[in-house]
């Protein structure tokens, strides 16, 4: 178990990643819009409480069910056989705080387009991030001679989103660091994550597919032919 | 046991969690589940902290609610009794000990950040007291709360329903304020003016870490002060945690605490009965040090204390229909963002506080009121004051409001005194006090002081100290009564001395049916705050008067090193920023030069009439810009851009010819979906069929069923949007659909959000589909032809 407080300039916000979730084909922002991109990186860095909590399980599996220590039991097909050879999972929550949502919600009255920026770049943050999260995890299993799965969240494949509040009870993630659910299992604050990083021996880290996501045959960058988000 | 505190320190449990962690027992997800089926275990918990010298112990009711304890095969009833039961027969063979309703947080977020209502935390924490009272506590112990607003609805449970003292603290990460933003100042002012008996601090930090926040609570609180550290900062051990310092070190800690002035000591996570008797030790032959009343001026919002008295402060006027025809119109059509963003320009402008009227003949006032302090409190941080001639509006407002209000106003007549100072004391609020009785406005400032002197005395019989009294000695007009304005004026040092009391005035008032208001209104504002003046109720987005104020704030060494005016007027050039004459509207909405629409919006009315701009400017520049991005020569950030500009020249357009008809009655609906909070995309679509010309009526987001069927009624609405971005939400988009198709069969329905295809909205029934903001443009226009 580990709760982090994240340094910022730890965390790399991608430009060229919150322009593509804003639907800029070409990675070349026009000059207001890179105003807006450096404005709100800025404070992201100002207002971003970076925190996550990880706990490492062992798992036990049986007919499609992945039991996290008994504290988190998942059915799923998907994640099953992404798990198919693996003894233990670390489970994540990571969250970037309560003022990046308050602010999120005050530029979507205030200022639209301001709000469209931000909230790309936040997402982008947050998946820097896991990164970091994940980088420390991937560490830990190396030294315990595993390899470690991608990334794989609630709401991807057949994995339910109403496993987040087993998830958030199991690493007390309320307590540790501020992230709540609501009953439409939606992570409060909003730019938040919580995943699943299997611990494998001999595995070759796939590159994350499309056909495990829920968005998937409806996902913006598929039906652009991007195959890739 | 409150009077013995006086002499005595008092003494809390430490952590009920670790001890039975420590016991080696599997806890499940329940531990309030041991009262019954453990209940030995518990029982012996007890007795080592009593036996360690706790005075009081708190019941293993921590998570006791509702809604934690949904999939309990046991009643929260049973729970709660077999705690309570337990902890007093633990205390049998003690005398002087105490048992503590143990209430937890609900852990579930309270809107606006989350979705249970004040109203339903309110009954939560009720149904935990009344359960608690009739099992036979002594007092109430809330605890952990993260966010002032659900601390509200459990003291003001505790109070009304119990008689018994209530103890409240809070969880403060290391910035000194909680994970909701939440600060020490805001806590302590809030729960004080509610009557708490003891706050404090407990949990997250160890003893060491604390020091500064105790430092905070004993600087601002009147009242004594709680801690229950953690055993130091959590360390990991593989899966379990272990807190860092041991109990000699713990109580050096406490100690230092003792000497500053805290009374009331416990545990919190790590401790044991080890810590308790250490610290108990530790403060053998100590006195706890007398509590000085602190008589500070504040009001307060979750996040911001602001201080009366301590330099001018401006309460902002804007939000009152009274002569303002715009918001009148808004408050009509439940156009809640306009006034959210009127209330954001003045927060930006510079005011302190905004005072919420929205009083209106032909509107439901009080839900209105409710609405409004609910919707500003979500994006805006400052304190509110609640502005209305109605009590029981003021009683409902100051309820639902999250912080420490001010309540405008209370006046020297008997009726008013008897409805508003009940309100005023159970709520904490300050209070705006007019200096006018039955007989009406006097002519003197003696008799002014009169007045206020009645009040203020009469106040004191309630309970309400003077430092909670803002006199307002009222400003009369130039115009008519020229003899009196010095009479206000000269009320002010006259009042200030007799009383610690705040002065404010709405200035603006002496003006009226002169020319030139804007010169009186300066000028008196001046003389006001020479007169001792301590908070100006106006126009923060009036230049002129904030320039007196801001250059008197510097003269009246108020603004250290004339810091803020140097910040506000150092870097002004005073070269005129008019865009060339041959700037085209149309240019500046292709563009998105939202800074340049206003002025030349303004100009180009001089030569154009609404419809006309509209139609030879507006509609064209939409259409090209939509072709653009259709192109991809463009891209979203620009589009809505472009059509934030475009609203901008609207509202101008709006502003100055309110009577003009200049939309077509096109309404449509727009709601995010009930369970669903993200509304970015939503507000997207409103923007740009608002730029089409069509009404948008936005019932914001998380919207119930029942408020979208009702409203399509009463508006009459032939198009309905509906957006989710979740797949657990757009179940709620089906739900939806099937009772509007049930109640209205010629509705027609579009959708849009991120988990939805042309095939899924097809299989909920719904008419249209919309992947983004343009093709809402394109199903209206096709709608509304029909």
């Amino acid at each position: 178990m580990k709760v982090s407080y994240v340094k910022k300039d730890l965390v790399l916000i991608n430009e060229d990643e919150a322009l593509r979730y804003m639907g800029y084909k070409s990675k070349i922002a026009d000059k207001e819009t890179q105003k807006l991109l450096n404005e709100s990186i800025a404070e992201l860095k100002d207002l971003a409480e970076l925190k996550y909590v990880y706990k490492i399980f062992d798992i036990e599996k049986e007919n499609n069910n992945i039991s996290f220590e008994n504290m988190i039991n998942i059915k799923s097909n998907d994640l099953y056989k992404l798990f198919k050879n693996c003894e233990k999972s670390a489970v994540i929550a990571a969250t970037l705080g309560f003022e990046v949502e308050k602010r999120i919600r005050y530029y979507s009255l205030t200022n639209l387009s301001k709000a469209l920026v931000f909230d790309a770049c936040a997402t982008s943050c947050i998946e820097a991030l896991c990164d970091v999260a994940q980088a420390e995890i991937n560490e830990i299993a190396l030294k315990e001679g595993f390899n470690i799965t991608h990334r794989y969240s609630p709401g991807y494949g057949d994995v339910p989103i109403s496993l987040q509040g087993e998830i958030l009870s199991a690493l007390n993630a309320q307590k540790l660091i501020g992230l709540s659910v609501l009953d439409s299992f939606i992570l409060v604050p909003r730019k938040s994550v919580t995943a699943f990083i299997g611990f494998i021996k001999d595995y070759k880290i796939n590159k994350k597919s499309c056909i495990d996501c829920n968005l998937f045959g409806n996902c913006s960058f598929s039906k652009e032919g991007e195959r890739k988000c | 046991m409150l009077n013995k505190l006086k002499e005595n320190f008092l003494f809390f449990d430490g952590a009920m969690g670790t001890m039975l962690q420590n016991s080696g027992l599997k806890i499940g997800e329940l531990p309030e589940e041991l009262n019954i089926t453990n209940p030995e275990i518990i029982y012996n918990i007890h007795k080592e902290y009593l036996n360690a010298g706790a005075n009081i112990i708190t019941t293993n009711t921590f998570g006791a609610n509702k809604l934690k304890l949904k999939n309990s095969s046991y009643t929260l009833d049973e729970l709660i009794s077999a705690g309570v039961k337990t902890a007093k027969k633990a205390t049998e063979g003690f005398s002087e000990k105490y048992v503590a309703l143990d209430i937890g947080p609900i852990g579930y977020l309270l809107s606006p950040l989350g979705s249970l209502s004040f109203e339903e935390a309110y009954d939560i924490f009720k149904e935990q007291v009344t359960i608690g009272v009739n099992a036979g506590i002594d007092l109430i112990l809330i605890e952990t709360m993260t966010d002032i607003y659900e601390l509200k609805a459990a003291i003001l449970a505790a109070k009304e329903n119990s008689s018994l003292p209530v103890f409240a603290t809070m969880s403060f990460q290391d910035k000194s304020r909680t994970f909701t933003g939440n600060d020490v100042k805001s806590f302590v002012f809030t729960a004080e003016g509610l009557g708490v008996d003891v706050l404090g601090v407990n949990c997250s930090l160890g003893p060491k870490q604390l020091q500064p926040i105790v430092d905070e609570l004993l600087k601002y609180s009147s009242i004594p002060i709680m801690v229950q550290a953690n055993a130091g900062l959590p360390k990991y051990h593989k899966n379990t945690a272990y807190y860092d310092i041991d109990p000699s070190k713990y109580s050096q800690e406490i100690n230092i605490m003792a000497k500053k002035g805290v009374a009331i000591f416990g545990g919190c996570c790590g401790t044991t009965p080890e810590y308790i008797k250490s610290i108990v030790n530790a403060l053998d032959g100590l006195k706890p040090i007398k509590i000085v009343k602190k008589n500070f001026t504040t009001a307060a919002s979750s996040t911001k204390t602001v201080f009366l008295g301590n330099g001018v402060k401006i309460i902002g006027e804007r939000i009152n229909p009274t002569g303002k025809k715009r918001l009148k119109e808004a408050l009509r059509e439940n156009d809640l963002s306009y006034i959210v963003r009127e209330a954001i320009e003045q927060e930006e402008s510079g005011s302190d506080i905004l005072d919420i009227n929205v009083g209106l003949p032909d509107i439901d006032e009080k839900e209105m009121m409710k609405k409004v302090i609910k919707e500003v409190q979500s994006v805006v941080s400052l304190p509110l004051q609640i502005d209305s001639t109605d009590y029981e509006v003021i009683e409902d407002a100051a309820r639902i409001y999250n912080g420490k209000p001010i309540i405008n106003s209370v006046n020297g007549k008997k009726e008013s005194m008897d409805k508003i100072f009940p309100i005023a004391k159970k709520y904490g609020a300050l209070i705006v006090a007019l200096t006018l009785d039955e007989e009406g406005i006097p002519a003197t400032s003696e008799k002014r002081l009169e007045i206020a002197t009645n009040i203020i005395e009469t106040a004191k019989v309630y309970g309400i100290p003077e430092e909670n009294i803002l006199i307002d000695p009222l400003v009369l007009t130039a115009s008519a009564e020229q003899n009196a304005v010095m009479e206000t004026l000269k009320a002010i040092p006259l009042i200030k001395n007799k009383y610690n009391v705040k002065i404010v005035l709405g200035t603006s008032n002496v003006s009226f049916g002169l020319p030139n208001r804007n010169l009186l209104n300066s000028t008196f504002l001046s003389m006001a705050l020479g007169y001792g003046l301590d908070a100006p109720i106006t126009d923060s987005t009036n230049k002129s008067l904030m320039d007196v104020v801001r250059s008197f704030k510097v003269l009246a060494n108020q603004d250290k090193d004339s810091k803020d005016y140097i910040k506000t007027y150092g870097n002004i050039s005073f070269e005129n920023n008019i865009p060339s004459s041959d700037s085209d509207l149309k240019e500046i909405i292709i563009k998105g030069l939202k800074d340049e629409a206003k002025k030349v919006s303004l100009k180009i009315l001089d030569q154009y009439n609404s419809l006309d701009i509209v139609n030879e400017f507006m509609i064209p520049a939409l259409d090209i810009v939509g072709e653009k991005y259709e192109k991809e020569e463009i891209f979203l950030p620009q589009l809505i851009r472009s059509a934030e500009t475009s609203k901008i020249v609207f509202e101008v357009i709006k502003e100055k010819s309110i009577n003009e008809k200049i939309t077509d009655d096109k309404k449509i609906l727009l709601a995010t979906v009930k369970g669903d909070i993200h509304d970015i995309g939503k507000n997207i679509v409103k923007l740009i069929l608002e730029n089409y010309g069509y009404k948008v009526i936005d019932l914001g987001k998380d919207v119930d069923i029942e408020n979208i069927v009702e409203t399509v009624k009463k508006e009459n609405i032939t198009l309905v949007g509906l957006s989710a971005l979740m797949t657990t939400t757009v179940k709620n988009m089906d739900f939806t659909i099937q009772e509007l198709k049930k109640e209205f069969p010629r509705l027609k329905i579009m959708v849009g959000g991120a988990v939805l295809n042309p095939d899924y909205a097809l299989a909920i029934n719904a008419d249209y589909y919309s992947k983004d903001a343009r093709g809402a443009v394109d199903i209206a226009k096709k709608v509304f032809s029909a």
